[in-house]
This record gives C-alpha cells, structure tokens and sequence, in this order.
C-alpha cells in the first residue's frame, strides 16, 4: 500500500491505433513538468501515477497544466485483494454525509461494482456512528478504482486539469504575441490541442518603451508551461509604422501594419518550418477584426492563421486570462503600440485592393530587407 | 553614456565607495559592548555630530539615519499627522513619498489640504496664509522640486507658519537641495527635515532625517532601540560612513553656464518651465507635439540619458506635477536634464544638438 498521486487522460483513449504514441508524448511531457521534482512516474494501464515523491501539492499543480491530463487524484494503491481493501476502508474516518463509488475495470475481481460499494457503505456506517449515506449530494466521495493490473486506488479528491492533448514534440506553431489580454489565451488555447509553439512579438522602439518588451517577456514566461516554446522572436516595426505613417492613407495604417505582421511570420515559417500562426483575433472586437480586416490581414498569409478566440466575447477571454495567470501582466500599463500611429477613424471594412494599393505607395520590399 | 539624470541618482564617488567597503570590514555590531563594536558605534556618532555641523543643526536637535529619503518622509507623516480635527498642509509639488502618504491618510478621513504650485513648480508662497487657521498643525514643502528644480524659500515660509502659530510643526524635503543650495538648518527654522545620499555621489540605502525636538518624535520603525530609541533597526553603517563622505566632497558648483549652454543649443521651440527661481542643475523643458518617453530612447541610442516628465502610455496618467502647472500640449513632450560634476560644457552643447535633432527627428517621422 502506498501513497500515489493518480493521473487520468482525456481523450488519449478515443485514439486508436495511435494511442501508444499520444500515451508516451503525454508520459514525456509529465516527466518535463515535473523535472524541478523527486518522483517516479509509472504507466499503468490507462492511467499514470507519480510515486516516491515529498510535494505533493507543488506536483498537482504542475500536472494541471499539462494538456492530455483530464484529472488528478491523491490516492492510496494498493493490491486488488478484497480483504486488503475491506480492512483499509475498516479503518477509515469518515464524518457526515457520504457515498462509496466503486469502478470495477477488471472483470475478474469477485465482487460487482454496486455490490461491493454498498459493502464498504456499511462497513463505513458501522464503524463511524456519526456518518450517514447521502448517495445524491455526500459531503465526502469515497472512490475506490479497480484497475486491470491487479491494482486499486482509494481517494476521495478528483481534481480537473485542463483535458486536451498532449503538447507535440515539434513546434509547429508561431503565436503571435502582444502584451494584450487575447494573445496569451490563443497560445493557451492552440496548446490545449497540443500545438507546441514558438512566439513571434513586435515592437515599436522608441515610440514605446522597453518596459512593453519586458512585459511580453513576462506573459512568454508564463504561458510558457502551456505552450513548451523554445525562442522568442522579438521585430521592430518602427520603420514601417513610420513610412506607413507618412506616405499612406492614416485610416489603413492598422491595417497594413497587421499584413506586415503577417509577412514578418511567413518569412519565419519558411525560415524555421513553423507549419501555422496563431493570432489572439476575436471577430468584431475592434476595427481590425471584423470580416472584411481579418480577410485583408489574412490574404497575405502563406500559412493557415489559426484564431481560436474568434467567438469568445471579451469577458471569456478575460476568465480564462485570469485562470492562466496572465491577466495581471496584460492589463500593466505600458502599451505596445504607441498611439502616435494609430488613426482616429481606422477603416472598419478594408479593401484588398485598396491595402494593396496603400502598400505600393513605399518600397516594401526594401524594407522587409531589413530583416 | 552620459548622464543627464542626476536628479534621480548620481554615481557614487570612487571616495563614498572606498568609505563604504572600509566600514563594511569592520563588520561589528554597534550596539554590542566589545571595543571593536564601541568603536564603529563611535564612527556613528561621530558622523552624526558632522551633519548636525554641516547642516548648522539647531541645540539640542539631532539626525538619525534611515534607509532612504522615502522612509524619512513617511517617519515624519507618521509622526505628526494623528489627529482628525486638524489640517495638514502638504506642498502640491511634493516627492511622491510625501504625496502619497499624504494621500493614504487623506483617504483614512484625515484633513489634508494642498498649497498649490506657482508656473515653475515652486509652492505658491501667497496661497500660504489663506489656509492657515487656528487647525493646522503641520505642514510639508519641498525644498528644491524634484520635477522642475524650483527653489522653495522654506526660511520664508517656516517664518510665516511659526509667526502665525509656533506649534505648527513644519517639515521640508530637502533631497534635491543638499549640495546645490546652503542649508543653514537653524536659521530656516524648520522642525524637521530630510536628506539622502544617492543625489550627492553617495550609496543607496541610505537617507537621514533632521529632528529638532527628538522628545516630540513618535519613531515610525520600533524595535532594539537603536538611533537613540528613534529609529530601531540595527545601523547601516558602511552607508552611514559613505554618505559623510560624499556630504564631505560637496563643494559650490555653479551649473548655470550648464544650462545656458544647453538651452542655447536647443534649435526647436520649446517650453521652459525651470526659470531663474529654480536650481541650475535641474531643468525641466518641454516640447510640443513630441513624447518625451521617445525623445528619451532617441537620445539613449546615441549616448545620452535623461529622465522624462511623463511616460509613453496613457493609462499610467499624466506627470502629476507638470500637469498642474504647464499646458495640455506640452505635458507629453516633457523631459528633464540634470546635471553632475562630470559634465562638461561641451556635453551640454552635444546635448542641446542632439536633443533637437531627436525632436526634429521625431516630427518628421511622424507628420502627416
């Protein structure tokens, strides 16, 4: 019998034939998250526990960030012997309302699962005078799991992680990251798929200052156990934001910025084989994202531009900000696009021709050479 | 990198260093009883006796050291301001160490009543004596503005609120004055009043306080009884040791040239909001139409730092004390020079050149 920490999938089970794969690229990722911890870690079928380990609180959290985790579980295992689990439950303390919840995935154990929950449901009533059945609304859940291999897990805690699938072993994914609200919860939510991604932030020096830098830094390192990136790519676009600024038409100036942005991210694509970009755009949020933005920003994209926040409404956004941890840093004050260059009236409904034509007003090219 | 921010700290001097690594050796404790502690008690009291000269201390007044400026303020406050059924005088200009725990006990339903500011940042002298009444107990003004350099007359104003009642306690925060202005402590008349170190060439971490009647002060930070029961806390003394040091170098150092030079060769039009009622080391000058936060990252490219009256970022809020005194459109174009002794005239003429081109720079850049 010992103290283990018990950890359930999501969805790994739905796979077929590549199951094994998903359980070890989950298995790896555990490993990765809890690297900073004394543990073992054990496939058992369908499930993996942590075992030998001191932190046990420091380790949930750990493991709740890990995608493919659907929950978590302090337990005791101990051998699928009926009198073994009989006489741990004997001695257990349990006050108030309660209910036994028995799993019985081995067939071969003697007893079925109601039958052997309602047994330790009197053994429980008789040895604690002050406890009483309550099977809708118990105050404690005692669980008792019966697993294939010979093995039971009693707990009474189910504890839920953010399910998903696990983070894949390349980086296919480019986030584009503001120091905003949305763009951290999009790498969130792309991670949650199990899109590994690197992180893509632009500048405007001098016009802003180097504290907006440092608070993307901040939100990078904190997205950072959900989204596994490796490098951060930091881009000027001082230069454009000033010849747009000068030579184009002021109501497009958000709108050429952003097919820049994009430009910038295909030439990284090629350059480093990243296979999508993620932006935090929500459909109508503000002027450069409504339809006819996203299609002017999008037809310059050689990559599919994932947007997972595009139906969320704000406050969504801002629950799951919160949840991530990086609402605080979002709303710090330094901006990252100075308001020197935005216009008072930004077009509302672009024109692919009309960015276009915008555009041909300076050298692009010349200066994507920049870079 | 030349710097031009000496307002908001100075490097300490190769002699404060050299003082701080000393007294750093002789690590001893100075409120225990063996000789070696007794002699670095010594040291203590010894510097102490050279601020109350330096300064011309007052009889039977004394200094205690702090852990910076900011807690010598905040002592005071804590000190004087205790009751709801008086007024507190508080300058519009003040440090934000004042401002805010002015505001924290205005907030608590405390009686705190601003003196406003004249154009160039200095207390407006003649507001004075329109708010004093029979309630006011204390009052805090600035000696020298941290913002804009102008110099308060606290002589004058401690003679106006001792005259009209001697039991008003009056405060002043010297930190920009030291070294830039003679203080004659016993000729202003003041109650209490704060210095610090890091403005003078000297280290962090350390700052003083001027009490004139050490019976009539409640100690802000309680503890082992150390600096005479008025401030606990064992004594930073390799701080204690430096700042003598660096107060012992200051010599007159007349920056005027300095700011003439600088201004001269500032070819953009500009709002100058330090006069000649301000110190010459600080000069708050505005631009209109420019970000003074981006003038500051152009000028940092080529070598230069300054401070900023205002940062690049709306939600922050405008400076709070150019915004009461220059106009709306030249509050974002703020920055702030401020002069040392290592800076020569000729840096000031590079200065001035560089700042136009990074306002003209920035015009064009960003015209439409």
């Amino acid at each position: 019998m010992n103290k283990v920490i018990l950890i359930r999938f999501s969805e790994i089970h739905l796979k077929g034939g590549n199951k094994k794969y998903f359980i070890k690229l989950l298995y790896n990722n555990i490993k990765h998250a809890l690297k900073a911890f004394e543990c073992t870690i054990e496939n058992i079928q369908n499930r993996l526990i942590v075992k030998d380990y001191q932190e046990e609180d420091e380790i949930i959290e750990a493991l709740r960030c890990v995608f493919g985790v659907h929950s978590i579980s302090k337990a005791i295992q101990m051998d699928s012997d009926k009198n073994k689990i009989v006489d741990y439950v004997s001695n257990l303390n349990i006050t108030g309302t309660f209910k036994c919840d028995v799993n019985r995935a081995d067939k071969s154990f003697p007893i079925k699962s109601n039958d052997f929950a309602c047994d330790l449901g009197e053994i429980i009533l008789n040895n604690n005078p002050s406890s009483k059945v309550d099977i809708h609304n118990p105050n404690t859940v005692l669980h008792v799991d019966i697993r294939e291999n010979g093995k039971t897990f009693i707990f009474y805690e189910i504890i839920y992680a953010y399910s998903g699938l696990p983070l894949g072993e390349t980086r296919d994914g480019l986030l584009l990251l503001s120091g905003g609200i949305d763009s951290p919860v999009a790498g969130f939510c792309m991670a949650k798929r199990g899109l590994r991604q690197d992180i893509l932030h632009f500048d405007s020096f001098p016009y802003t200052s180097p504290q907006a830098k440092e608070k993307v830094i901040t939100l990078a390192k904190t997205i950072n156990k959900f989204i596994g990136a490796k490098y951060m790519y930091v881009c000027s676009m001082t230069k454009l934001q000033e010849e747009f600024h000068i030579h184009c038409n002021s109501e497009y100036a958000i709108n050429l910025l952003r097919r820049s942005m994009l430009r910038v991210a295909n030439i990284l694509c090629d350059k480093y084989k990243y296979k999508t970009i993620i932006t935090g755009e929500s459909l109508g949020q503000v002027a450069s994202q409504t339809i006819e933005s996203l299609t002017s920003t999008n037809s310059v994209a050689k990559y599919p531009v994932l947007r997972p926040l595009i139906s969320f409404n704000k406050d969504e956004i801002i629950n799951i900000a919160k949840d991530i941890g990086t609402f605080e840093t979002s709303v710090l004050p330094y901006e990252d696009c100075c308001t020197v260059f935005l216009p008072q009236n930004p077009v509302i409904k672009p024109k692919i021709k009309d960015a276009e034509k915008e555009e041909s007003k300076i050298d692009l090219e010349q200066l994507f050479l920049l870079w | 990198m030349l710097n031009f921010d000496n307002a908001s700290t100075t490097k300490i001097s190769k002699s404060s260093l050299d003082a701080y690594v000393k007294a750093s050796e002789d690590f001893f404790n100075p409120s225990s009883l063996y000789a070696q502690a007794a002699k670095v008690k010594q040291d203590i009291e010894q510097t102490r006796d050279f601020f109350k000269k330096q300064f011309k201390a007052k009889q039977g007044s004394t200094f205690i050291f702090t852990g910076s400026a900011s807690e010598s303020n905040n002592a005071v406050l804590n000190s004087c301001i205790t009751r709801k059924d008086k007024k507190y005088i508080i300058g519009a200009g003040e440090h934000s160490s004042i401002h805010n725990t002015a505001i924290k006990y205005k907030e608590q339903g405390y009686n705190i009543v601003f003196l406003p500011l004249k154009a160039n940042g200095g207390a407006d002298i003649n507001a004075l004596s329109g708010l004093l009444d029979q309630s006011v107990a204390f009052v805090s003004i600035i000696h020298v503005s941290n913002e804009t350099g102008a110099i308060n007359d606290i002589k004058q104003i401690a003679n106006i609120v001792k005259e009209y009642n001697p039991n008003i306690i009056v405060h002043s925060d010297g930190v920009q004055a030291v070294g830039k202005i003679d203080i004659n402590l016993k000729e202003i008349g003041v109650d209490y009043y704060t210095v610090s170190a890091h403005k003078i060439n000297g280290p962090k971490g350390i700052g003083a306080l001027y009490i004139a009647n050490p019976n009539k002060f409640k100690p802000f930070i309680i503890g082992g009884g150390q600096e005479m029961n008025l401030r606990a806390g064992t004594e930073n003394t390799p701080a204690i040791n430096a700042f003598k040091v660096a107060l012992q170098e200051i010599k007159p150092y007349d920056y005027s040239k300095h700011k003439q030079v600088l201004l001269q060769n500032i070819d953009v039009d500009y709002y100058l909001v330090s006069d000649n009622e301000c110190v010459d080391n600080i000069i708050s000058v505005c631009f209109k139409g420019v970000r003074g936060e981006t003038i500051e990252h152009i000028l940092e490219q080529k070598g230069y730092i300054i401070g900023t009256g205002s940062a690049c970022n709306s939600k922050a809020g405008k400076n709070r004390v150019l915004s009461q005194i220059v106009k709306n459109e030249y509050i974002d174009g703020a920055i702030r020079i401020s002069f040392d002794k290592d800076i020569k005239i000729e840096d000031c003429v590079n200065l001035g050149k560089e700042i136009t081109n990074a306002v003209k720079l920035y015009k064009e850049r960003t015209k439409r």
